[in-house]
């Protein structure tokens, strides 16, 4: 049961890293597609865009993502701080890296702050928060910095020596084993070079083609995957499919697919099988290339294709495309629940899930406690507009009446209201403001309505109703 | 401390104000003048009021007109307007208002100690009708 939820838990949670920045992909996929020296429209200022963008710009990105799930945008700092040492640290493109610092990051200072929950006086808070961020995030930048280059480094060498295995036992197929995942983890590069690359050209020296330019480059598991999401996705990532197709097919930007195959990890199941069909279709055939093909395109791989290539190499990627999409299809409508637009209500469901579990509770009977009563409420948090003004006076009446009342271990601040953590348990604010609360954190979260802010005997009754929902 | 932020010239008092929007121009009008906030600021407080409503009524009869600064405010201040008859927020009488507190801030945190101070006062329902009752700037600030 538990092990379900967790892979639920885990899908969700990583598409509510990945999804929010399609839009980044796909930018930087136009951008290449267009003006990279085999681009369409080369352009050496414009290219100069590449590789910043998608060294920094993407990993950054789903790093700051993950920490902002998992502590609010403070958690997002840290986590983009730590995945900068972990792009620093790597030669390669860090996506994993970024999608394990980015809400490790998050957790972490979020351990902190419930450390010191209640513990910083009044006026103090802002100096706390942001050296107490500025230093964790220091830290752990400087240790991805030192640990993560040889890890990848290792990672790197280790599977091309296993291609290299599998090649040399002439069971070509099995290479996309390692390949498909190889490439999400943006190590191709060290598989071409470092076997491909030097395979075909001295295949091509001798009988004038080799197959081993189109393990790598065939654009068919990654199109089964992205035509799966048109047909069976949901929300942003189905509307967004088609124009990843043109990027992905005809542009020759892998890459754009690999967040599509990042928020759903089964489906690695399905580049896999699709890239050993393709590959076991070029093997029949006898097809190859006469060099490599950058990028990899259809439109690249057609006009290096031996002759006679041209139609085995279609009908390869071709099957490649439909066992990727056949595979892909179930695999998305079970996963159909991680697909929701509103990351943030994912995020909510899964810390209610996530608490439940913790209590060792039926997940129904914690949702029915939660909404009746105020038991386990551990972080109150009043909100306004601004988060200045009205919040905070509402904020210290509150703690007032609750040291008054001798309650404690309850940690009260204030926030604007597009500034609320993931993490609270009780929402304080105005009745014409509660319609923006509710919208920002969903369901599942209990919202008390004020009817202003400094509102004695509302907040003695609440108080009353904490230490009652305390003892209870 | 609530005296930080606020001096004799930043308070005001007077009869009365046809329209909320013209009292939070009347109690900002020396922060604006002493350059402790640009006038768009008001606006934008203004533009709070109308989009979010009467919120910042935060007790019958005290109002606590503010709005994110987004730039527009120098220094972080507070001023203090006394109606002697009372301006509504709202078609409600419960968003009557005697005393405004205009408050700009910086960032979020820069004047929570005057909040403290003022959430203390606040609480205890005579300071209003002092406040109220008092009849120059003076006793006012005595009051703060």
């Amino acid at each position: 049961m538990n092990l379900k939820l967790g892979v639920q838990q885990l899908g969700r949670f990583l598409s509510g890293m990945v999804q929010p920045n399609i839009g980044a992909f796909i930018a930087w996929g136009l951008i290449t597609a267009l003006f990279i020296p085999t681009g369409w429209l080369p352009n050496e200022n414009m290219a100069a865009l590449v590789g910043p963008m998608i060294v920094y710009l993407l990993p950054l990105l789903i790093g700051y993502s993950g920490g902002n799930m998992i502590a609010g945008i403070r958690g997002g700092v840290v986590g983009a701080v730590f995945t900068m040492g972990v792009i620093v640290g790597a030669s390669q493109p860090m996506f994993l890296g970024a999608m394990i610092a980015g809400p490790l990051g998050g957790y972490l200072i979020k351990l902190f702050d419930k450390a010191v929950a209640g513990k910083i006086r009044a006026g103090f808070e802002m100096l706390v928060n942001n050296f107490s961020a500025g230093i964790i995030g220091a830290l752990l930048a400087m240790l991805a910095l030192v640990l993560v280059g040889p890890l990848m480094d290792g990672l790197s060498d280790a599977l091309s020596s296993a291609v290299g295995v599998v090649v040399g036992l002439g069971l070509l197929p099995l290479a996309s084993l390692f390949v498909e995942p190889a490439k999400i983890l943006f190590l191709n590069n060290a598989l071409n070079h470092g076997v491909f690359t030097p395979l075909g050209a001295e295949q091509v020296s001798e009988v004038g083609k080799s197959i081993f330019y189109l393990i790598e480059t065939n654009p068919g598991p990654g199109l089964g995957v992205l035509l799966a999401y048109m047909v069976a996705g949901k929300g942003m990532a189905k509307n967004s499919a088609p124009g990843a197709i043109i990027i992905h097919f005809f542009g020759g930007i892998h890459e754009i697919y690999f967040p599509y195959v990042l928020m759903i990890p089964a489906l690695f199941i399905s580049v896999i099988a699709g890239g050993a069909v393709g590959v076991f279709v070029n093997v029949l055939f006898d097809a190859g290339l006469f060099a490599v093909a950058s990028p990899g395109s259809i439109v690249a791989i057609m006009l290096v294709a031996a002759r006679g290539s041209h139609l085995p190499i279609l009908l390869s990627v071709t099957a490649a495309a439909a066992t990727s999409f056949l595979i892909s299809v179930p695999i998305i409508k079970a996963n159909e629940k991680n697909l929701t637009d509103d990351t943030f209500n994912s995020a909510q469901d899964s810390k209610t899930e996530m608490k439940s579990v913790a209590k060792g509770a039926d997940t129904k009977v914690a949702a029915t406690s939660q909404s009746t009563g105020l038991s386990g409420v551990k972080k109150i948090v009043v909100a306004c507009d601004a988060g200045m003004g009205s919040s905070a006076m509402g904020a210290t009446l509150l703690k007032k009446k609750m040291s008054a009342m001798n309650l404690e271990g309850i940690a009260v601040t204030n926030s604007a209201i597009d500034a609320i953590p993931t993490d609270v348990d009780l929402i304080i604010t105005q009745e014409n403001l509660a319609s923006r609360v509710e919208q920002k954190v969903g369901a599942g979260v209990e919202i008390r309505r004020i009817s202003n802010f400094m509102n004695g005997s509302f907040y003695e009754a609440l108080v009353q109703e904490l230490i009652e929902g305390k003892e209870g | 401390m609530l005296k930080n932020f606020i001096n004799a010239e930043r308070i005001q008092i007077t009869n009365h104000c046809d329209t909320w929007q013209e009292a939070v121009q009347l109690a900002a009008k020396p922060l604006v003048d002493g350059k402790q906030i640009q006038p768009q600021y008001v606006d934008e407080v203004i533009k709070n009021i109308t989009n979010n409503g009467p919120y910042i009524v935060l007790k019958e009869g005290f109002a606590l007109p503010h709005a994110q600064a987004n730039g527009y405010v120098n220094e972080t201040a507070m001023a203090l307007l006394v109606l002697k008859k009372a301006v509504s927020f709202s078609d409600s009488s419960e968003h009557d208002v005697k005393v405004l507190m205009f408050l700009a801030s910086t960032d979020p945190q820069a004047h929570m100690s005057a909040m403290v101070e003022l959430v203390d006062r606040l609480d205890n329902d005579t300071w209003l009708n002092t406040l109220i009752a008092a009849n120059d700037g003076n006793e006012l600030l005595e009051l703060l």
